[in-house]
């Protein structure tokens, strides 16, 4: 990570409130950077990963993966999947969407706690995503930097990107059969 | 400095509702609900949110989300969640809204 480190993170979290303030400071500094950075490796970028970047915010979300499966489409390469919900949106977007994350890889991801410190929650409960940093590696490798609420900086090197957004179902109204308004199929109350 | 109920608007917008003591904005976050504290001294601002939010249990800052919204709020939250939701606090330059 080069603009939402662990370390600003921590930083921000100290005892002492003017250290907080300057780290705070610091982070908006960061954050005013790291959205110039966006804006010129935007257009480089797959478009799914622009359409994504422009719509959903997963920060503060809970996390499962990151995972790694073979891809079902492209043979002889493995794709890395995340499922996120977000019970606290930040963005307005409704509470409990789950989103589906899936990279086309390169490499396997790494995975590393650079920082020991307090402020990072340990097992077992939830683990959020705070911060995420995107980058361009050469045309067509990507690079996305992600950091997890236990302190964990995950790195993924990707070739593509695709994401799923579900909501949660609505409980039933009790009717004998529902529809899916999407397919047109029929559920049976069993 | 004041606090405030608060609801979550798009692009980050944080809108402030009924003015509130810390003790029941403690109460508000306990339940999972929205809180901002409003004035011109940022220091005061965090200082107050630290303190509401700590009284719910441990708890942790965070700074602006590139995709939170341009008038997105830092603020104080739960370590580890549940409760869910946010102790917003307006800075210098970031403000909570009236609600329309």
């Amino acid at each position: 990570m080069k603009y939402f480190t662990p370390q600003l993170y921590a930083e921000s979290n100290d005892l002492d409130d003017s250290r907080v303030m300057a780290a705070m400071k610091k982070w908006d500094v960061g954050l005013a950077r790291y959205r110039a950075h966006l804006k010129r490796i935007e257009r480089h970028l797959p478009p799914s990963l622009r359409e994504f970047m422009s719509s959903i915010c997963l920060h503060d979300a809970e996390v499962i993966g990151p995972v790694v499966t073979r891809h079902p489409m492209v043979p002889g390469h493995h794709e890395v999947v995340f499922v996120t919900c977000n019970q606290m949106p930040i963005d307005g977007s409704p509470k409990g969407q789950v989103v589906f994350l899936r990279y086309l890889v390169v490499n396997q991801p790494i995975q590393d706690r650079p920082l020991d410190a307090k402020v990072f929650a340990t097992h077992p409960h939830p683990v959020l995503w705070l911060y995420e940093e995107l980058d361009v590696i050469k045309p067509g490798l990507f690079l996305q930097e992600i950091l997890l609420s236990d302190g964990r900086v995950v790195r993924i090197e990707f070739k593509d990107f695709s994401y799923h957004v579900a909501t949660p179902l609505p409980l039933s109204n009790g009717s004998a059969k529902r529809r899916l308004a999407s397919t047109g199929k029929t559920l049976s109350n069993r | 400095m004041t606090i405030h109920e608060a609801l979550l608007g798009v692009d980050g917008k944080v809108f402030k509702g009924a003015a509130l003591t810390d003790v029941a904005a403690a109460a508000r976050r306990k339940v999972g609900q929205d809180v901002v504290v409003c004035g011109d001294d940022i220091m005061l601002n965090q200082q107050a949110a630290r303190a509401i939010e700590n009284q719910v249990g441990p708890a942790v800052i965070h700074g602006g989300h590139v995709r939170a919204g341009p008038y997105a709020l830092p603020h104080w939250q739960q370590k580890t969640p549940p409760p869910t939701g946010h102790c917003f606090f307006e800075t210098d330059k970031r403000k909570a809204f009236d609600q329309p």
